[in-house]
């Protein structure tokens, strides 16, 4: 499936999230988180490289479960402190419901990596996007990296001159990041510049359409491919799993 | 006809801020390499800027006097029009790959000409030979070295075959080594008639240059061969 066209993907993945969204019990969509990764593993996606990444987002997961079982009411009462409801049945059906469904977004948007930037490029040409509006998002992609690499560059340096990042608490914490934005924005906002001036020196935007080296071209696997998709998609959603 | 000619060009960035060029004229043969050499901040990257028409349209700026490339007034034409006459590289490889591929970023700009496959394909063969990256063309260019950036960021440019070159100290980051692989391609690529002005702030780096210009606070003080320019300039410095 690596071998797929990048228009195929984001068919794939649009099925996916559309799945996830409009599922709203517990067992379908640990099923679709499941088939999600079985998808990946056909791609070929390195596992253990996703895991690492969403163990940065571990914390934002388990603050979101917490916040869905407190603030569902109903059900079973399973925990109560001084009256309040702090466990229920329907609050932890509601937050396991919101766990499958965001590992399912992020493990569906690794799909967008198996293909280079420039091929997303053409798949957004040839979907008659206008070429503008590919390539911003060829820059984002670009740049994505870019940027990261300079919040931690930043840290680095305001770690060098004597702030202990893991010592300090919270609240100074949060003033400590709103430093960190100010030399991030403005050092995007420099490679912005550069970069259009850049690509303006290499006649963007000369005419109003522009031609490409290679072209996409769908193979028999990538309607087979999206085909059963879709199909399968519109199933799901109409066989009554929409509960 | 000269392929620039720069008359009584003053420049300065916003209305009421410092001026930046100051009454500056010369003119550049074809198939010349000339050289423009001065110390940080005294307006250099400014002039190559104003070739290449990037101020007055791009950034603004107050421009007096005139630019002309291949007799087309800079102020006349726009940017990516001017692309075609005059290939600007600018010193920061990394702020100008954007592309995927060497190959991807080399095609870029012939397929903003409209040029059908083929002949986008035929280019970016014929710079990948010209460069002698034709080895590095699948690769992303995030993975290079920094000479290696270089040579793809003019390559990018060379694609769309200007018949002028502006490089705007595209060796400051370099080892030695870099800078004679850069320098013997510029010669290369001046024998296939291009016109070549190297903007540098290290003289060693520019001995491959026919003339030398020397640039003091936006003034052009020095204009001349480069043996003779570049010894006035060092007893200068050393004073």
């Amino acid at each position: 499936m690596t071998g797929l066209d990048p228009r195929t993907k984001i068919v794939i993945i649009i099925c996916l999230s559309t799945l996830a969204v409009f599922l709203n019990e517990p067992w379908p969509l640990l099923l679709l988180f499941v088939f999600t990764l079985v998808v990946l593993l056909l791609m070929r996606i390195n596992f253990f490289r996703m895991a690492m990444r969403f163990k940065k987002l571990l914390p934002l997961l388990l603050l979101m479960l917490i916040i869905q079982s407190v603030f569902t009411a109903g059900g079973e009462v399973m925990f109560s402190f001084q009256g309040v409801h702090i466990l229920t049945t329907n609050g932890i059906h509601s937050s396991l419901c919101i766990l499958f469904r965001l590992l399912t977004f992020f493990s569906s948007a690794m799909i967008i990596m198996t293909s280079n930037s420039k091929d997303y490029v053409l798949a957004l040409v040839q979907l008659k996007i206008p070429y503008e509006i590919a390539f911003m998002v060829l820059v984002a992609l670009r740049f994505l990296p870019v940027f990261i690499e300079e919040i931690r560059d930043t840290l680095v340096a305001m770690q060098l001159r004597g702030i202990d990042l893991q010592r300090i608490p919270w609240r100074h914490k949060i003033k400590f990041y709103t430093h960190l934005f100010a030399p991030l924005l403005s050092s995007v906002m420099l490679k912005a510049h550069q970069l259009a001036i850049t690509m303006e020196a290499r006649a963007f935007r000369i005419y109003r359409r522009r031609t490409y080296l290679r072209l996409l071209q769908y193979r028999v696997a990538d309607y087979v491919v999206m085909g059963f998709f879709v199909i399968a998609t519109i199933a799901v959603l109409t066989r009554g799993f929409l509960y | 006809m000269d392929a620039i000619v720069v008359d009584r060009l003053s420049c300065r960035y916003q209305a009421a801020g410092r001026q930046i060029l100051k009454d500056i004229s010369f003119k550049v043969a074809p198939g010349e390499i000339v050289a423009l050499i001065g110390l940080s901040g005294c307006g250099k990257s400014t002039l190559c800027l104003c070739l290449g028409g990037i101020i007055p349209h791009y950034l603004g700026g107050e421009l007096t006097g005139q630019v002309l490339v291949n007799g087309k007034d800079t102020r006349e034409y726009r940017v990516a029009q001017l692309a075609l006459e005059v290939g600007l590289v600018f010193q920061d490889p990394d702020t100008q790959l954007f592309a995927p591929t060497v190959e991807d970023e080399i095609a870029f700009a012939p397929e903003n000409l409209c040029l059908p496959a083929e002949e986008v394909g035929t280019r970016v063969n014929k710079v990948l030979d010209t460069l002698g990256i034709s080895d590095l063309r699948k690769t992303n260019p995030n993975h290079l070295s920094g000479g290696q950036k270089h040579l793809v960021a003019m390559g990018a440019v060379l694609a769309l075959e200007p018949s002028i070159l502006a490089l705007d100290e595209v060796m400051a980051q370099l080892d030695p080594a870099g800078k004679k692989t850069i320098n013997k391609i510029l010669v290369d690529l001046r024998r296939q008639g291009k016109t070549i002005l190297m903007v540098e702030h290290d003289p060693e780096t520019v001995s491959i240059a026919d003339r030398v210009l020397v640039l003091e606070e936006g003034r052009l003080i020095k204009d001349g061969r480069a043996v003779t320019v570049l010894g006035e300039w060092e007893s200068m410095l050393r004073c």
